[in-house]
């Protein structure tokens, strides 16, 4: 837990120093989701200020003071999710068979790449895409939990993690 | 088929834990939308703030005062600057009348002034036959002046305004800019 359950409780009171404290304490772990979910940085900063005002507005939702990190957390995941909600588009599920004949791209070029360069390249998937690839890679759900948070099939998760990082692939090719 | 690869390794390794510097508005944009009173407050606040200065330096006391001594001079001499008076003299034939009342009546519109004249003060005559009006703004006005009822003058003359030339003439407008104007009125024979 990063905040005392203190910090946690002056929020609840509405009590503002309390709330700059929680918000100082995840701000930059919560702006680095915001930043893989986004587009482009306005657009995280846009999703970061929405999601400490749902944090701060339903903290009374908080059943375990102990467990306010990942609360937070999937209030972002939700925030980023729904800030693109119109813009998700899943395309049709496609073979997997083919996965396994894409190259993996060589480990050592790929570790030369900067922060700023796999974030550019993660933003500049389609939406669908990347919000499937944080999920599954990132955040950790698994296919069927994707599914359930988009409202989508297993299936069509993994097809659209297969693409995003097939996507990944021709743009590191092309860059390395 | 949820087989790992390495660019999933890579951005794994890369963006767990990733902490990049959040914005520095954030906050405040944040905190506005929790507490929009509170920001009220602290606009409020930061004003406050500012006049403060004059508050915690007491010897600043007579210059603010002197300060506010010759605006007020300005705005009076400003006022007074652009306000005229109008005066002059009522004749019967060639001689001034003595007593009567000058009427003065603002033109709205000299487009058609019969339709948005108003009377905006009255002056006696005296028996010099000299009337003035005083406070004047800029603008379009007609002037007319009535003998005192009762006297010989009335049984020859009659009421008139400035310049009019005859009973059935219209009346001349006075348009007062920047100058006093001196304005002598000849009564209509009857």
């Amino acid at each position: 837990m990063t905040v005392s359950a203190e910090v946690i409780e002056l929020c609840l009171k509405n009590e503002p120093r309390a709330q700059e404290a929680l918000y100082k304490a995840y701000s930059a772990s919560m702006f680095g989701v915001c930043l893989r979910y986004a587009g482009n940085r306005m657009e995280a900063q846009d999703i970061l200020q929405e999601g400490f005002i749902k944090v701060f507005q339903n903290l009374s939702h908080l059943h375990s003071k102990e467990a306010i990190d990942g609360w937070i957390h999937k209030i972002f995941v939700n925030t980023a999710i729904n800030y693109y909600t119109k813009q998700l588009k899943f395309q049709n599920e496609v073979s997997l068979k083919f996965e396994s004949a894409d190259a993996t791209i060589q480990e050592d070029a790929l570790s030369k790449l900067s922060h700023n360069e796999l974030l550019k390249i993660l933003q500049g998937l389609p939406t669908g895409y990347r919000t499937v690839f944080n999920l599954y890679v990132i955040d950790g759900y698994n296919h069927r939990e994707i599914g359930e948070i988009l409202g989508i099939s297993e299936n069509t998760s993994k097809s659209q993690l297969w693409r995003a990082k097939a996507s990944m692939r021709k743009i590191l090719r092309r860059i390395l | 088929m949820e087989e790992k690869d390495n660019i999933e390794d890579i951005y794994r390794k890369a963006f767990t834990g990733f902490e990049p510097p959040p914005p520095g508005q954030a906050w405040e944009k944040v905190k506005a939308e929790l507490h929009p009173a509170e920001l009220d407050k602290s606009k409020f606040s930061s004003l406050k703030e500012r006049f403060s200065v004059f508050s915690r330096s007491p010897n600043l006391y007579p210059l603010l005062a002197t300060a506010a001594m010759v605006l007020l001079l300005i705005m009076i001499w400003f006022s007074y600057s652009h306000k005229h008076n109008i005066s002059g003299h009522a004749y019967a034939g060639e001689t001034r009348i003595s007593r009567g009342t000058a009427f003065l009546f603002q033109v709205y519109d000299k487009a058609k002034p019969y339709d948005t004249v108003i009377l905006i003060q009255t002056a006696p005559v005296d028996n010099n036959g000299y009337y003035r009006f005083s406070g004047i703004i800029h603008g379009n006005y007609f002037l007319r002046v009535n003998p005192l009822p009762g006297t010989d003058i009335t049984k020859n003359f009659m009421p008139s305004f400035y310049n009019q030339d005859s009973a059935s003439s219209e009346a001349v407008i006075i348009k007062v800019d920047n100058d006093d104007p001196t304005v002598d009125i000849h009564l209509l024979p009857k």
